[in-house]
């Protein structure tokens, strides 16, 4: 039974961490995105509100607490309040089945770097991420807005074309690894990270993954030139906050999983497991800002058709390739 | 991959299904708490231009509420189609050194005709979202 | 004793939470994508890298009024948008706050016209105001840190947000009732007795007007040339009696046609003369009913100004009408272009148009009353009942549907893009009823931008008018002063010297070159990529100091002056020149690449937008607009003016008339542009700046100083404005959107009598429907990006 509660404990410190980091971590990212962009933008960026604007993060979350709650006339009142949540929930808890270095050990117990190494922990994955379509598709729905229900179309479409091919794009990796268990994967990459001997899996991949998260060039749902603000039009507050917070840990966890599946995981020399897994997801992260400071947008029937006539067609040849070469 | 022992649900040490649930309960305990502050902090001063929704600041023609558009449709079945195929493909893949050549042969044989059926909506325009005028 | 100690404790408690909530607000404070006129344009270049507004966390632009904190109302409140802005305003959450930038949206500004709210704090409150027309960014700047201090001073929002009484946040400003609590003097308070400047002389009324005392020349009389008499000759055998030439113009062959044939004349012209006049330039009336001479006048003209581009020669048809409120008949079906100018005349002048399709008010709301341009309709918006909060909400902008119908079945949605929209690129409205994604009906809904300039033009001097030219398009500057001094120095016959024709070229290309950036970075902008914008701007700062290095003003120089330009170049304008024209082609090379070589813009704008060249020279199009069509016509080169003969460009042309060939005929343009200003800096002639004929004009200030004859001059025309005399002249220029001309009409006064100017815009957007309709609602914004209008240029 003691060994239960010191157990216990641990766990939540180790759950309780984690949750922290993850938003810290997605506040910081928001952080990042505003000065790299200024410095890609011949810009400053946020530097009054504490030292080179740290405290940026923390003032805009303050401000967005206190804000009124708007609700529009007409609303379907309950979808519209929650559907932010659910963004935020799938995203979070894709971090779950995440791990993000080797095990320690503490009096002779092992305490796991991962919250929980399912066997089924990939489809986990795209699981949730499926379910995080739920809160774009009836957030935009919920509205009553156009402008709001034209980003919460094009957003349900495009994110459930892009699932195939980020589903499609891991089977080569899961029959390399033998397994869905992020963990076994991440030890399958022992000898040499998957990216070399994947990269069009890697490409699409990383293609599908941003545009599940809806970066320029594929941030359609919300094209600010094309639809104002798209599905979140009428948020106000921290509801549009929870979206904006769930963005962000998607793309955490989006550079988590690119680093799990490619990159060899926590495994690195010198450094801790845990560092280089942030070092991995923040490369990740810096290269989507990058992308977003310099491409412009697609169009939807542009968007679609890369998803259905290119990338899903490839995935498809690279598992039959895939599969022939592993049973040579 | 180990099988989840019963024994071991409870188990904190273990990175399980009580360790996922337990994270379960954290993260929908935070978000519950974001959404009571929206619902309970701040200001509210509702007026009917602020109830009424926004479109370019002129008072909306008709309803939002609309039945989306065939095309939308599609995408969903085909989804459907694909994700349950998808599905078939995942299951061979964890276990493609066991099934062998076999296995293979039989996976490619069905990823051809996922192909083919891709090839087919492609040519009969099911996958053209454009413009009408860009359609031909 | 316990209770007293608890409520100290929560006071201490709530006032920490004020410190913090205030602290956090101050530097979050997101404004509204939202921008009324001229004003914004500094606003937007406040965010860019040399002021970098993001500094203060106040870079996180809002398209959504639900999430912005903060409401820059930038530039001119009309009174069509009025109930627009409000509500925006009323949308956005609490708390909000509001800062009026720009001396229109303090007060109304330099427009005290009709169609002008005179500041909008009449209906909402206003935490800050920014004086300056328009404010400089560093004003933007420092309106926000003001704004930044006054939260964190005044405000107690921590019972505000825990329901408590007595909280305050936000902006709480009582609103200003015009008359009541603000002086209805545009002057300011304490002018009651004394009249405002010019308003004896106001039409309709001249109570003895001192210009009269004033002999000038008659107005300049041109000779025709052989196709223009052989044209006369022509009309006169076959309309006889019905046409009859002009004994004498000052510009063109002007023709009187008698309104029943006006149609087969019209018709002739366009189809069957030798040249063909293809091009309707453009179509307006002129109310006679002031005129001095009243019995030589009808009670209305209409004039039809055309175009040949075989012949590169412009034709004038003017048509007497007679009554209270004439009809004629409508030229839609000869010209389709002619649909909107028509339903211009009869808004402002209330002339019936028969057989024109849709006959309806197109600048003013549909509720308004009287037709302004009439000469006997009130121009001042401060001689109107004061504009009030009950005004905004009762004159709302028609329903989407009366604009598409909603027959197309059950999946249509109608949807208003615009007047406030990210990418509308200013206070237009897009009523757009799509299915799906694709566009299958579109319609515009304008006027929104109505700054009455037209009615300015009738009570300002000749000389006072020119402030107002550069606000016309107020992303050109100088470039749209030319097209109004070259008129009025036809009309007069004043000759330019010829270091002020070369100082004026150089200034309107250097104009053309920052309207391109503006357009580059907007463009770049709409398909989405966000950086190009940043780099446009930077060197587009680079060009905006020359310009103040030479005129000291920015957007709106109003540096041109009747006979010249306003003073010498200073001391170091050629380094400065040098200098950019050194730095600035492989900036351009550098960032340009990165737009033209990208395979997703390519996606975005090839085929996108098509128009044939055939609609449009139909419709009027100008500018790169119809040289992305395939046809070699500019201004500059065809009928060349202010010296553009002497210089050495290409006119870049591109086929297919899509998004992307006009990309690269701006693009090109810009290199042109470039060109022109190296020869002009290289080659700047020495001499005057200012024509030595004082009659018109304001003499140079050192021989003001000296002679006696000169400081007579500058008084009179400083004071009453000169006497141009009576007469017309059409002028237009190829500024950097397409081709702006200025109709001026003079009774001898010291104003003109009307005061016309034909925007390339309103030509330019009125076929929009043609290019938009069957393609996607991304590909309209794309459209709308290629296609580089302005809102002052189409309202006007």
């Amino acid at each position: 039974m003691l060994t239960w509660s010191l157990g216990f404990l641990i766990l939540m410190v180790k759950l309780g961490a984690v949750l922290l980091f993850l938003l810290l971590a997605a506040a910081y990212l928001v952080w990042l995105e505003r000065k790299f962009l200024a410095r890609l933008q011949v810009r400053y960026g946020p530097n009054r509100a504490g030292k080179y604007g740290l405290l940026q993060p923390i003032a805009d979350m303050i401000k967005m607490l206190t804000k009124e709650d708007t609700i529009p006339e007409g609303a379907d009142r309950v979808i519209f309040l929650l559907a932010p949540a659910v963004v935020t929930v799938t995203a979070l808890l894709m971090f779950a089945v995440i791990p993000f270095g080797g095990d320690l050990s503490f009096l002779g117990k092992r305490i796991p770097m991962v919250i929980a190494d399912l066997n089924i922990g990939l489809l986990f994955v795209f699981a949730l991420s499926s379910l995080g379509v739920y809160g774009i598709a009836l957030g935009g729905w919920a509205s009553n807005s156009k402008y709001s229900l034209l980003g919460g179309i094009r957003g349900a479409a495009q994110m459930i074309s892009y699932e195939l091919s980020l589903g499609l794009s891991l089977v080569p990796v899961v029959m390399l690894a033998g397994s869905f268990s992020l963990v076994d994967i991440v030890r399958a990459q022992e000898a040499y990270p998957f990216i070399l001997v994947q990269p069009l899996a890697f490409v699409i991949f990383v293609i599908s993954a941003m545009a599940e998260s809806k970066r320029i060039p594929f941030d359609l749902p919300e094209a600010e030139n094309e639809l104002g603000a798209g599905y979140h039009t009428e948020y106000s507050g921290i509801r549009f906050g929870l979206f904006f917070l769930g963005e962000y840990v998607n793309m955490q966890v989006l550079g988590a999983l690119v680093a799990v599946l490619f990159l060899g995981g926590w495994s690195g020399p010198f450094l801790s497991g845990p560092a280089w897994f942030c070092i991995k997801i923040l490369v990740v992260a810096l290269v989507m800002i990058w992308i977003r400071g310099t491409l412009p947008r697609l169009r939807y029937d542009q968007l679609m058709a890369l998803g259905w006539k290119v990338l899903i067609p490839l995935a498809l040849v690279n598992i039959v390739v895939t599969g022939a070469v592993i049973l040579i | 991959m180990q099988p989840i022992a019963c024994e071991g649900v409870l188990s904190p040490w273990e990175p399980g299904v009580f360790s996922l649930a337990l994270f379960t309960v954290l993260v929908l305990a935070f978000v519950a708490s974001q959404l009571f502050i929206a619902s309970w902090l701040g200001e509210k001063k509702t007026t009917p231009e602020k109830a009424r929704p926004y479109e370019s600041g002129i008072i909306p023609t008709g309803t939002a509420r609309l039945r989306y558009p065939v095309p939308f449709y599609l995408v969903a079945i085909f989804f459907l189609v694909f994700d349950v195929e998808g599905a078939y493909i995942f299951s061979w893949a964890v276990a493609c050194e066991e099934l062998g050549w076999a296995g293979w042969l039989q996976m490619t044989f069905f990823i051809g005709l996922l192909l083919v059926g891709l090839v087919y909506i492609w040519k009969n325009g099911g996958l053209d979202w454009g413009p009408t005028s860009k359609k031909e | 004793m316990g209770t007293n100690q608890q409520e100290g404790m929560n006071e201490r408690f709530l006032d920490s939470v004020d410190v913090l909530v205030n602290w956090a607000r101050k530097y979050s404070l997101w404004p509204m994508f939202f921008g009324l006129s001229c004003c914004f344009v500094e606003e937007a270049t406040a965010l860019t890298s040399r002021y970098d507004l993001a500094r203060f966390g106040a870079e996180v632009l809002r398209a959504s009024p639900r999430q912005a904190d903060l409401l820059i109302v930038s530039g001119t409140v009309f009174k069509k948008i009025a109930p627009v802005v409000l509500r925006l305003y009323e949308q956005m959450a609490e708390p909000k706050w509001v800062i009026s930038m720009g001396s229109c949206s303090n007060c109304g500004g330099m427009y005290d016209v009709y169609s002008v709210v005179q500041g909008v704090d009449q209906i909402l409150p206003v935490d800050v105001y920014i004086p300056g027309c328009p404010p400089r960014p560093e004003a933007v700047m420092q309106g926000l840190v003001m704004l930044q201090e006054k939260i964190a001073a005044e405000e107690r929002p921590a019972r505000s947000i825990f329901h408590l009484p007595g909280g305050t946040q936000g902006t709480q400003r009582p609103l200003r009732v015009d008359g009541l609590t603000k002086s209805r003097d545009p002057r300011g308070p304490g002018m009651g007795g004394i009249p405002i400047r010019g308003s004896s002389v106001v039409p309709p009324k001249f109570p003895d007007s001192r210009t009269d005392l004033m002999w000038t020349s008659p107005a300049r009389r041109v000779e025709l040339n052989d196709g223009d008499r052989a044209l006369a000759d022509v009309l006169k055998d076959r309309f006889g009696d019905a046409v009859e030439p002009a004994p004498q113009s000052s510009d063109m062959l002007t023709v009187q046609v008698r309104e029943e044939r006006l149609k087969d004349v019209l018709r002739f012209l366009k189809t069957e003369a030798a040249p063909r006049y293809q091009r309707l330039d453009d179509l307006t009336a002129v109310d006679e009913s002031a005129r001095r001479e009243r019995d030589r006048y009808p009670d209305f003209s209409l004039v039809y100004h055309l175009l040949s581009f075989e012949a590169a020669s412009k034709l004038r048809i003017k048509v007497p009408l007679h009554g209270e409120a004439p009809t004629t008949r409508s030229v839609t079906d000869l010209w389709p272009s002619a649909n909107w100018y028509e339903r211009e005349v009869f808004d402002l002048f209330g002339i019936r148009f028969e057989g024109h399709p849709n006959l309806r008010r197109i600048l003013l709301p549909h509720d308004w009353e009287g037709h302004p341009l009439r000469k006997s309709y009130a121009g001042r918006a401060t001689e109107m009942t004061p504009y009030t909060l009950e005004d905004a909400r009762k004159c709302q902008p028609f329903d989407g549907g009366v604009y598409v119908k909603q027959d197309g079945g059950e999946h249509r949605l109608i949807l208003n893009m615009g007047p406030h929209h990210v990418s509308t690129h200013g206070l237009l409205r897009y009523v757009v009823a799509l299915e799906g994604e694709e566009i299958t009906g579109l319609e515009m809904d304008l006027g929104y931008h109505h700054r009455g300039v037209e009615k300015i033009g009738e009570r300002q001097s000749w000389h006072q008018f020119i402030p107002y030219c550069a606000r016309v398009d107020y992303l050109a500057g100088a470039a749209n002063d030319l097209p109004y001094v070259l008129a009025v120095e036809a009309l007069a016959d004043i000759r330019v010297p010829e270091r002020a024709q070369v100082i004026r070229v150089m200034l309107s290309e250097l104009f053309r070159l920052s309207n391109h950036l503006v357009w580059f970075a907007t463009y770049a902008h709409d398909v989405g990529a966000m950086t190009p914008n940043f780099y446009a701007f930077r060197e587009r700062e680079m060009i905006l100091d020359i310009v103040e290095l030479i005129t000291g003003g920015r957007l709106h120089p109003s540096w041109f002056r009747l006979g010249g330009v306003a003073a010498d170049l200073p001391d170091g304008w050629k380094e400065a020149v040098d200098q950019f024209v050194n730095i600035f082609p492989s900036r351009l090379q550098e960032y340009e690449r990165l737009i033209r070589e990208n395979p997703i813009f390519k996606a975005r704008t090839m085929g996108i937008g098509r128009i044939s060249l055939e609609n449009a020279m139909d419709w009027g199009v100008t500018g790169p607009n119809l040289r992305a069509c395939g046809l070699d016509w500019d201004l500059r080169k065809k009928m060349p003016y202010s010296g553009y003969e002497n210089f050495q460009f290409e006119v870049p042309i591109a086929e297919g008339g899509d998004c992307y060939a006009r990309y690269l005929v701006r693009v090109e343009e810009m290199r042109q542009s470039l060109k022109i200003i190296e020869q002009a800096a290289a080659n700047m002639p020495s001499g005057r700046t200012m024509t030595d004929d004082y009659r018109y004009v304001l003499p140079k200030r050192t021989d003001m100083l000296q002679d006696i004859e000169s400081l007579i001059h500058h008084f009179v025309n400083v004071t009453r404005g000169p006497k141009i005399p009576r007469g017309e002249a059409y002028m237009s220029c190829e500024i950097p959107r397409g081709e702006q001309g200025y109709y001026v009409v003079s009774d001898g006064l010291g104003a003109a009598y009307r005061m016309r100017i034909r925007g390339p815009g309103f030509a330019n957007v009125q076929v929009m429907p043609q290019l938009a309709v069957g393609e996607s609602i991304a590909d309209l914004i794309a459209i709308i990006g290629s296609v580089d209008y302005i809102l002052p240029d189409i309202d006007r």
